[in-house]
């Protein structure tokens, strides 16, 4: 629990695919409205479906939830869901770029782009989160997380719907920071929000 | 298949600074003008795929080979996409801007700024042709990238891509009657358009910054229609942006569209107030 106490976590990166949907929805419900650590959530979709993911997860989340546009500025207190057909660059600036070029890991938006670009960014004040999903995607990210020194969860494979994606990213990470079930993850950003000073 | 890298050698804010600066100097153009991490993403995947070991080794050929300077442009330039992007798009075009369009003028001038390996151009000729408008309309294309634009019609498209793209036809079309495949020939494994489709095509090719020669372009061709940059100021910076959406909304005739992708943004820009919107969900505009 050591690097709890390195608080100021600056952002926060949760990456799914199947079976991530719901926990995610979970996770958002219960953070409260003043939950001050912007989320970047990049989560698999179907490429042609560019509405209703923000409607559903807008029904259980406290915060607002929005699609970022290209450079657009990251801001606290906001959950940014990347869009359906594109990559979800995070600038040295602290804004969002997106990019059309070609999937990774056969994903678009792929997580690992927006792990390794974001932790790029905020460094070891980088929280990255890996959720239940049936490929390795992320798993790279994850490490480039660990690497620069940010806290990584990756949700037990045990209680993941599909353990594929988490295991890849414990297995490339070797060691990851916390390995939570659902709940746990919820109270982990909880606790990391009254590190910040939230309450 | 290629190989997808997703962890190349990460080019550090320094690096890409000097390697501006070659690139400024030897050769008149500013990678500063691209958008920070897909820049030095394919500048990464570009160092890998021509084994060049490290951004020193890229400036060290740049210096002695202006060949490597042009596959690096080219490289820079090719952006993933695919035919009829956003089907919901191109029945808004069919549908309600078409019309309009049709009913104003004798003949319609489109342009397309950087458009890649053709995928946006080809979808809207055959928009136009389907709706019995090629005939009346010539479609600008532009790109920094000389070889690619130079083989246009020779370019053909690999089966996977081919793929999604008929999906995304389908969904514009909403009927199974025609197929995207109907359009093309089938060669060697590959796909190639038919010829027909290039026949009102019209290239100019750009340097990377060359701001100056796309505003004499339009001297040229007053008063264009419509202009298709749908996901192209995603790859520039804000700044750079501006600037092209100042020389984009000069070259267009009053009325005229423009059509940005569905996640961008001209709100920032000084000229997003001359235009009004023409459809929300598509990002589509009117010039007043």
């Amino acid at each position: 629990m050591e690097k709890l106490t390195n608080n100021g976590y600056k952002i926060i990166l949760i990456g799914g695919s199947a079976g991530s949907f719901q926990v995610t929805g979970n996770i958002l419900s219960k953070l409260p409205t003043n939950f001050g650590i912007p989320i970047v959530l990049v989560l698999h979709r179907l490429k042609h479906v560019r509405h209703g993911f923000v409607e559903a997860l807008l029904q259980k989340s406290k915060l607002p939830v929005i699609e970022p546009l290209d450079k657009e500025t990251i801001k606290p207190g906001k959950v940014y869901l990347a869009s359906a057909n594109y990559h979800l660059y995070i600038e040295i600036n602290g804004r969002f770029a997106l990019s059309t070029e070609e999937a990774v890991n056969h994903s678009r938006p792929a997580i690992d782009l927006t792990f390794s670009t974001g932790s790029y960014c905020y460094q070891q004040k980088t929280v990255g989160i890996i959720l239940s999903g049936a490929n390795k995607d992320g798993a790279a990210g994850l490490k480039k997380v660990k690497d620069r020194g940010g806290l990584t969860i990756v949700q037990n494979p045990s209680e993941a719907q599909i353990p594929v994606m988490p295991l890849a990213a414990i297995e490339k990470s070797k060691t990851v920071d916390h390995i939570l079930n659902s709940e746990e993850i919820t109270e982990m950003l909880l606790l990391l929000h009254r590190k910040n000073g939230g309450n | 298949m290629r190989y997808i890298h997703n962890e190349l050698s990460e080019i550090g804010i320094l690096d890409l600074r000097r390697l501006n600066d070659v690139i400024l100097k030897n050769y008149d153009t500013d990678l500063g003008i691209y958008a920070h991490t897909s820049l030095k993403r394919k500048l990464s995947r570009f160092i890998s795929d021509n084994s060049l070991k490290d951004v020193d080794n890229l400036i060290l050929t740049l210096k002695n080979d202006s060949s490597c300077f042009s596959r690096l442009m080219q490289s820079i330039s090719v952006s993933c996409t695919e035919f009829f992007r956003d089907p919901s798009f191109w029945r808004i075009l069919r549908d309600e801007i078409f019309p309009i369009l049709n009913r104003a003028y004798n003949e319609l001038c489109f342009w397309i700024p950087g458009c890649s390996t053709g995928e946006e151009v080809l979808s809207l000729a055959i928009t136009l042709h389907e709706a019995g408008l090629y005939e009346k309309s010539k479609i600008l294309t532009s790109d920094i990238n000389a070889e690619l634009q130079i083989k246009m019609e020779e370019t053909v498209f690999c089966k996977s891509k081919i793929q999604i793209s008929e999906h995304n036809y389908k969904r514009y079309r909403t009927d199974d009657i025609n197929n995207l495949s109907d359009y093309m020939i089938y060669e060697n494994g590959s796909y190639k358009f038919q010829e027909f489709l290039y026949k009102n095509l019209q290239y100019e090719i750009f340097k990377g910054s060359d701001l100056e020669k796309k505003s004499s372009f339009f001297h040229r061709y007053p008063g264009i229609h419509m202009i298709l940059c749908r996901n192209y100021f995603i790859y520039f910076t804000s700044q750079h942006q501006e600037q092209l959406l100042h020389i984009f909304t000069n070259a267009l005739a009053k009325g005229g569209y423009l059509a940005i992708g569905n996640k961008e943004n001209i709100s920032f820009c000084e000229d997003a107030g001359r235009y009004l919107i023409a459809s929300e969900s598509e990002r589509i505009y009117k010039k007043k």
